[in-house]
């Protein structure tokens, strides 16, 4: 499902002292089957973005077109209903919206808000259940019981349970541990894999080079550079000026060819940077 | 050395049945970094709630700075250790920057005249002091932990004890909490534990302690433990970005020694392709 | 949500914004229990006055006192058309079938109108000029002879600073909730009555879930900084009763003495 941002503007609260002029003329396509990264700081309208593509928010001026469906600012909120179905977005620490009794309720709960069955819905849990990486004997649990991890993937059932061509994921990994987080992105390139775009934002780079195909940096409302990712870390400087860091086998990469070596700097697979280095050290 | 924590044959849990912290000794020296390390669920942070009397222990021993921490100590005990919590939110507790220190000032029962000095002293050394009226909605999660830093401050405490205090900041508010930390650390000779599952931090302190299932698998200096490759995998934890390149390279024959600091291994990489 | 005027505090500064919240507390008092003295017109010409004045020294702009009053209007037209309809004394004035107009009912109708707009405007002048803090301790300072007979002063003012505290983060956090739910299908504003309990249902329950984990690291938080309720504490925030404040209170007196007098003697 193709997503396109073009000339979209949005303001916060216009027309009072409190206006905050969030987007400013984004242009965006994001390509259908795409894993695609969106970074920038705190403030910088990333989250605001997202909201539009499922439209939570509406464009203050200019129009957002997912698929065949256009969003602009006279749209009718009732008309918007099935592009949240099509988009499926997980909010931060989506562990909050969990509220039903039993893990198998809450999952079937955004599928039959969308006019699945309850049979259908039941057996779309057995599946994305197992897709989260954990097995059925959950389903008749009450989810407020598990860890916070756990909790997470319920939630994330729950978005995967209503089959959106699109999953936009903010910060999922934030507060999990390194193996939760690891299993958690491997869960997302796997959604990919069978076809579906996945735009994740995320502040850790390490992330982005490992998992991601594009990246889209925002910075003060507006998208400044929508590239593959090797591309993007190519740029020191720029993303030193915005205070982004480097991921770590690229910065490391650097150090080692400011001493002497010669390594190609958008390398992402630690096995062929070993390789490489071993390979420049037996010379 | 000087023990200023040091715990004996701890065990708690939060039901009759199961030991969320199971018989646990350790202690902790004065002036030092130590790391806590261990994967959620694996006791680390009930560890901290322990040692602040915010949970009961079952059994065993805690003490801090000489005292040993009982239902009467418990102000004592508090007065020399700061915490700082992981949700940057809910430990702002004034509505504004300047009324969330005075707040443990005000139960200190310091002399009402004397606090604003110590005040802005401590927000000027977290570097928040232009925003000493400003009210937490307004911050961002690194200031609000700032600030939680500041306010630990001015009750002068002799130990810092960060309970995943960074795990929901972005990499730039990280950052600024690690400088900070490791500053006092070094300038004011505050003893840190700092409880995390972030080995990269672990690998720049100067004692770390192993925990999962509520046991210590592992302590010592981070050169020794974070070595342990396979120790630290069955652990559910990340190893570290130096030690997978050495390792990969020793299968490759290239003759290195283990590394866990990557400055370091810069350094001896450029060397041996000098020697070559 | 921010639209709303009554009840929220202006960053500005003025002479009533400078005065002891003690004072504003306790003239608010004062103020209320003589508008419901019935000095006939008169009475409260002196006292919308006296407001006017009041309005004028805090600097409070009149679009925004008219912001304070409009979420109340409704609420005012219920009950003036109430009185209007069920007040049977004086004259007939006019009669439409089983509508009954009376002479008195208008009389008591324009006076409630003035009551409440008065009240609406006077609350709106204390919130808009105290910061939620300083009155909180005020009240907390109001209320300590009360101390002596139990009554837990210190932590009903704790209670209400920290409620004040986190109503914007619980604010922010409904938002959140709802747009989450709302991204699984949910239509807060639409629907049949039973979809409607279901989609607060689904906002309720998260919300309250998350406040209790907010009150329990909080709890914490609190308790790691040495805080115990009963034990003696000193306060950051000392309240410094003025000259102004002094006479600020007489000419509150005196109006409110003026108001009895006028009820009596008219």
């Amino acid at each position: 499902m193709s997503i396109t941002f073009k000339e979209v503007e949005h303001i916060y609260a216009p027309d009072t002292p409190f206006a905050y002029h969030a987007l400013k003329g984004v242009n965006l396509d994001i390509k259908k089957g795409s894993m695609t990264a969106l970074i920038g700081h705190t403030g910088s309208g990333k989250s605001t973005l997202i909201q539009h593509i499922n439209a939570l928010l509406l464009p203050t001026s200019g129009e957002v077109k997912i698929e065949d469906i256009l969003i602009t600012a006279t749209n009718k909120p009732s008309s918007l209903k099935p592009l949240r179905k099509k988009a499926g977005l997980v909010f931060q620490f989506p562990e909050y919206q969990l509220f039903e009794e039993t893990i198998l309720k809450d999952i079937i709960f955004g599928p039959k808000n969308f006019g699945v069955s309850e049979e259908e819905a039941i057996k779309i849990a057995k599946d994305v259940i197992q897709l989260v990486g954990l097995d059925e004997s959950y389903l008749e649990r009450s989810p407020f019981d598990l860890s916070g991890g756990q909790k997470r993937r319920i939630a994330i059932a729950g978005i995967l349970a209503m089959n959106p061509e699109v999953l936009i994921l903010d910060e999922p990994t934030a507060g999990l541990d390194p193996q939760g987080a690891k299993e958690m992105l491997q869960l997302f390139k796997k959604v990919n894999e069978e076809g579906k775009t996945v735009i994740l934002v995320s502040h850790d780079m390490n992330q982005v080079l490992e998992y991601c195909d594009d990246v889209v940096v925002m910075n003060h409302g507006q998208v400044e550079r929508h590239v593959p990712v090797e591309e993007l870390f190519k740029e020191t400087e720029y993303l030193t000026s915005l205070s982004i860091d480097l991921p770590i086998i690229t910065s490391f990469i650097l150090e080692l060819n400011k001493n002497g070596f010669h390594i190609d700097p958008s390398i992402k697979d630690m096995d062929v940077l070993i390789q490489e280095i071993g390979g420049q050290l037996h010379e | 050395m000087e023990k200023i924590i040091d715990v004996q044959h701890l065990s708690f849990g939060y039901d009759e049945e199961t030991l969320t912290i199971d018989n646990i000794s350790f202690s902790i020296q004065k002036g030092t970094y130590t790391t806590i390390l261990g994967h959620n669920g694996s006791g680390k942070s009930t560890i901290a709630k322990l040692l602040m009397g915010l949970l009961e222990k079952k059994s065993g021993d805690i003490i801090i700075g000489g005292i040993p921490l009982t239902e009467e100590t418990l102000n004592q005990v508090r007065s020399q250790i700061g915490i700082v919590f992981q949700n940057p939110d809910n430990q702002f507790i004034g509505a504004t920057v300047r009324d969330d220190i005075a707040f443990g000032l005000e139960n200190n029962c310091v002399d009402p005249s004397l606090m604003d000095d110590i005040i802005e002293e401590y927000a000027k050394k977290v570097n928040m002091y232009e925003f000493l009226d400003h009210e937490p909605t307004k911050l961002s999660g690194g200031q609000k932990q700032r600030v939680a830093i500041a306010g630990i401050l001015a009750m002068s405490p002799s130990i810092i004890i960060l309970d995943e205090a960074t795990s929901m900041l972005d990499p730039k508010g990280k950052k600024e909490i690690n400088a900070l930390v490791h500053q006092l650390n070094k300038d004011k000779n505050m003893t840190i534990v700092s409880i995390t599952h972030d080995i990269e931090e672990a690998a720049l302190s100067d004692y770390v302690i192993l925990l999962s299932d509520g046991h210590i698998v592992d302590e010592g200096k981070p050169e020794d433990v974070l070595m342990k490759k396979e120790e630290i995998e069955s652990l559910a934890l990340d190893i570290p970005f130096a030690l997978k390149v050495t390792q990969g390279l020793q299968q490759m024959g290239v003759s290195i020694a283990d590394q866990i600091d990557r400055e370091k291994l810069v350094k001896e990489l450029c060397q041996l392709r000098l020697k070559k | 949500m921010n639209n709303m005027m009554f009840g929220k505090y202006l960053p500005i500064d003025s002479f009533i914004h400078r005065l002891d919240p003690r004072l504003k507390i306790g003239s608010l008092l004062l103020l209320l229990i003589a508008v419901f003295f019935d000095a006939g017109f008169i009475g409260y010409a002196v006292l919308g006055i006296f407001v006017i004045i009041m309005t004028l020294l805090s600097h409070i702009k009149v679009s925004q006192v008219l912001k304070a009053v409009k979420p109340m209007l409704f609420m005012m037209a219920f009950l003036m058309i109430f009185n209007l309809l069920f007040i049977q004394q004086g004259h007939l004035l006019f009669s439409l079938g089983f509508i009954k107009i009376y002479d008195q009912a208008v009389l008591q109708t324009v006076y409630i109108f003035i009551r409440l707009i008065l009240i609406i405007i006077m609350t709106t002048i204390l919130t808009a000029t105290t910061k939620p803090l300083d009155l909180t301790l005020g009240i907390e300072h109001l209320l300590s002879p009360f101390k002596k007979i139990g009554f837990p002063t210190h932590e009903v003012a704790m209670m209400i600073s920290i409620a004040l505290r986190f109503i914007p983060t619980l604010l922010e956090e409904t938002q959140r909730i709802m747009k989450a739910q709302a991204s699984r299908g949910v239509e807060f504003s639409e629907g049949s009555l039973k979809e409607k309990i279901l989609s607060i249902v689904s906002l309720i329950i998260p919300l309250f879930i998350s406040a209790f984990q907010r009150a329990e690291d909080l709890a914490n938080a609190m308790e790691s900084r040495n805080y115990n309720p009963e034990a003696k504490r000193t306060r950051y925030k000392q309240l410094v009763w003025t000259v102004s404040d002094t006479i600020a209170f007489l000419c509150v007196i005196a109006i409110c003495s003026a108001m009895v007098i006028m009820s009596i003697v008219l």
